[in-house]
């Protein structure tokens, strides 16, 4: 496959799920969760919209001027999100009975799955961000000093 | 790394000095103000920072003074990029290293943010030192 070693450009693309998580560390006793996730803590949990953006980055292809075909990049994170959407992830999901189900551990979550399943030569996954509604998202990759606005 | 962006509101009400002397009605913003931090994950939280946390600081260091303020009371400019950088050094002394991006959105049609935010505290110092000529502009 032929590319344009001199244009690169990035690719953001979304993908909207619903699920429940409860901020709860299974390894500590119920008043230490109370008093480490404050006024997060909660008995069953909380829900969400949650909207996860992949960002890629890779030169264009010459064929094509694409990085990627978009269609491709949406197969992957329908399979993906499908793993996550309309669950409990602390009781549904295997992975989230170990690790906490914070936002930050399901952009890491995301990030290495999404990154398992993209194998295009030269294009790199280089972050997630995810909104746990309006107010909050993590941003999780290999840009670690930049941090631009929406 | 993981970078946490939480987005808070204010409303509050400022008269912008227009550099031509043009003079502005006092008039207020609903402000949408984004404050980024950046850390590892703790592995007993699984969080990089605690959102009670965070809301204490910025409500402690920014808004209880910002919101429902008249920011020409306290400030010496009120322009969207100077509160941008009065925010930041608000946070700076409790946040550190952490704090990575200050945003402030002030309409629909402006948003403003800090390019360097590591000078942050230096910066407001030098506006600082020039604030009584820049009252006297203001009238």
């Amino acid at each position: 496959m032929k590319t344009m070693p001199t244009l690169r450009a990035c690719l953001a693309r979304k993908a909207y799920f619903s699920c429940a998580h409860r901020y709860f560390n299974p390894s500590l006793s119920e008043k230490e969760n109370r008093s480490l996730y404050g006024s997060l803590y909660s008995e069953y949990g909380l829900g969400h919209n949650f909207v996860v953006e992949a960002h890629f980055e890779g030169p264009l292809r010459v064929e094509s001027g694409l990085i990627v075909n978009i269609r491709e990049i949406d197969a992957i994170l329908k399979e993906v999100v499908a793993i996550l959407d309309h669950r409990h992830l602390n009781m549904d999901v295997p992975y989230f009975s170990r690790v906490v189900p914070t936002p930050e551990r399901i952009a890491e979550f995301l990030y290495h799955q999404i990154a398992e399943r993209a194998r295009w030569p030269e294009v790199k996954l280089i972050k997630v961000r995810l909104f746990e509604g309006e107010d909050l998202w993590i941003d999780y990759g290999l840009v670690d000093s930049e941090a631009l606005p929406r | 790394m993981t970078q946490l962006t939480r987005r808070y509101r204010f409303r509050a009400i400022h008269r912008l000095a227009d550099p031509d002397g043009a003079d502005e009605g006092l008039h207020g913003h609903h402000y949408a103000l984004e404050i980024t931090v950046q850390g590892p994950i703790d592995e007993q939280s699984h969080w990089s920072a605690s959102r009670d946390d965070l809301d204490s600081v910025v409500n402690h260091k920014v808004l209880r003074l910002y919101d429902k303020g008249h920011l020409n009371q306290f400030l010496p400019f009120t322009s969207g990029e100077y509160l941008a950088w009065d925010i930041a050094r608000r946070l700076k002394p409790t946040l550190g290293d952490r704090l990575i991006r200050v945003s402030l959105q002030e309409t629909r049609k402006n948003l403003f943010y800090i390019s360097d935010i590591a000078k942050c505290q230096e910066i407001n110092e030098d506006a600082h030192h020039n604030r009584n000529s820049t009252k006297e502009n203001e009238g």
